[in-house]
């Protein structure tokens, strides 16, 4: 049995303390982000040291955490990873100074020998994810990076972000 | 009124009938040995069956509805990326029961494969097995457990309702609700389509590693003949 999908993967604490319709329209095309975090989580989670499980169920849990770490960067890059696209963001709003989003990009570039007077095939890669050398846009729709409400990793934090889809809706269309 | 009453009455009783089955196989479920065992996995059943005893509001349900048309109708390039799915959390899902992860994607590419030549009317399902268990889905997925918005459309009195009005002179209201449902499911299309490729090919890649976990063979045997042949079989 795995939750990770549907009515059965709804956050019980949101859907336990605020009316359905709200909690359904905050949960609103969050489910599959939600379900990827939630399974995130228990595979690290089972793959902790402590508890009730063998050695072997303890290792395959994490090599199943390294697998989906790895599968979910391959395809949408480092800042698909869940939060990571975010907490740039952040950091950069809160701390501009620091130029983190181009630090980055620079510290990748220095990782794969590569310059920007130059192609930077590697850290591109690292940056956006295998597809995106073959043209494809894959990150801006698997990416997990801006799993936090409101915050976006090419903007940074922007108010109007924060409500769910169907609010954002109702303001772009009124 | 006549139609009327005798519709109200089906109603109730469709959807008494569909709790009490739900609540009997989620009891079933809830007993059996494996889960009885285990605390954890007791306490998901308990979660799921309170969540779903509790019926969603239209207002959140039609919301939801109209955001997810809105931001990802007819969008086919996001439908395909949905695809990948199973390459990502389903391959992961795999590993964590076998510990071998190359085996788990090859699990699940075959799995995708078996749905895709279906689909496209190139094969048929390769095992009596596989085709037993996609006419339990087919059968059963109306009643999906994990199937938030198409619960209502799927419901038989709905169908019996759209049955009965057939024909017949609908208001301007009626007229619209039926045109929005028909853009909805347009719309939708690509992502619906995507949805039940990745379904059908979690539940061949879970059925195939449980009986090759538990060493389940396929048998025909002369009991089993009964409720198989209730289902073309």
């Amino acid at each position: 049995m795995n939750d990770v999908g549907g009515k059965a993967n709804r956050p019980v604490l949101m859907f336990n303390t605020m009316p359905r319709s709200a909690a359904m329209i905050m949960h609103s095309m969050q489910s599959f982000n939600i379900g990827t975090v939630g399974q995130m989580v228990k595979f690290i989670k089972e793959g902790w040291p402590g508890g009730n499980l063998t050695p072997a169920e303890k290792w395959n849990a994490r090599k199943a955490t390294a697998q989906l770490l790895t599968v979910q960067a391959g395809l949408a890059g480092v800042l698909g990873i869940p939060f990571a696209g975010s907490a740039v963001a952040l950091v950069n709003n809160a701390f501009p100074g620091l130029e983190i989003d181009k630090n980055l990009r620079a510290l990748t570039q220095q990782l794969f020998h590569e310059d920007e007077e130059h192609d930077t095939p590697l850290s591109d890669l690292a940056m956006n994810g295998v597809p995106s050398m073959f043209g494809w846009d894959f990150k801006s729709r698997l990416s997990m990076g801006n799993t936090l409400p409101g915050v976006s990793e090419i903007n940074g934090y922007q108010y109007d972000m924060v409500h769910a889809p169907p609010i954002q809706l109702l303001d772009h269309l009124y | 009124m006549w139609f009327d009453n005798h519709y109200t009455s089906a109603k109730k009783n469709a959807a008494y009938w569909s709790r009490a089955l739900f609540k009997a196989q989620t009891k079933l479920l809830r007993d059996s040995a494996e889960i009885s065992q285990r605390p954890d996995l007791q306490r998901f059943v308990d979660m799921h069956e309170a969540n779903m005893m509790t019926p969603d509001p239209a207002m959140g349900r039609g919301m939801t509805k109209a955001a997810s048309m809105w931001y990802l109708g007819g969008n086919f390039a996001s439908s395909l990326v949905n695809g990948t799915q199973m390459f990502t959390r389903g391959a992961a899902e795999l590993t964590r029961l076998t510990g071998k992860p190359i085996e788990s994607y090859k699990r699940v590419l075959d799995a995708v494969r078996e749905v895709g030549e279906v689909a496209l009317g190139q094969s048929k399902w390769r095992s009596p097995d596989h085709e037993w268990l996609m006419n339990r889905y087919e059968s059963d997925k109306t009643g999906s457990a994990y199937d938030v918005l198409g619960e209502k459309e799927n419901d038989i009195t709905l169908k019996m309702q759209w049955a009965l009005n057939h024909g017949l002179p609908r208001s301007a209201a009626q007229k619209t609700d039926s045109l929005l449902h028909r853009v909805n499911d347009l719309a939708m299309i690509g992502y619906r389509g995507v949805e039940a490729v990745n379904t059908k090919s979690a539940m061949l890649a879970a059925f195939d590693h449980f009986r090759s976990a538990k060493g389940v063979a396929f048998r025909r045997r002369r009991h089993m003949q009964g409720p198989r042949s209730s289902m073309g079989r």
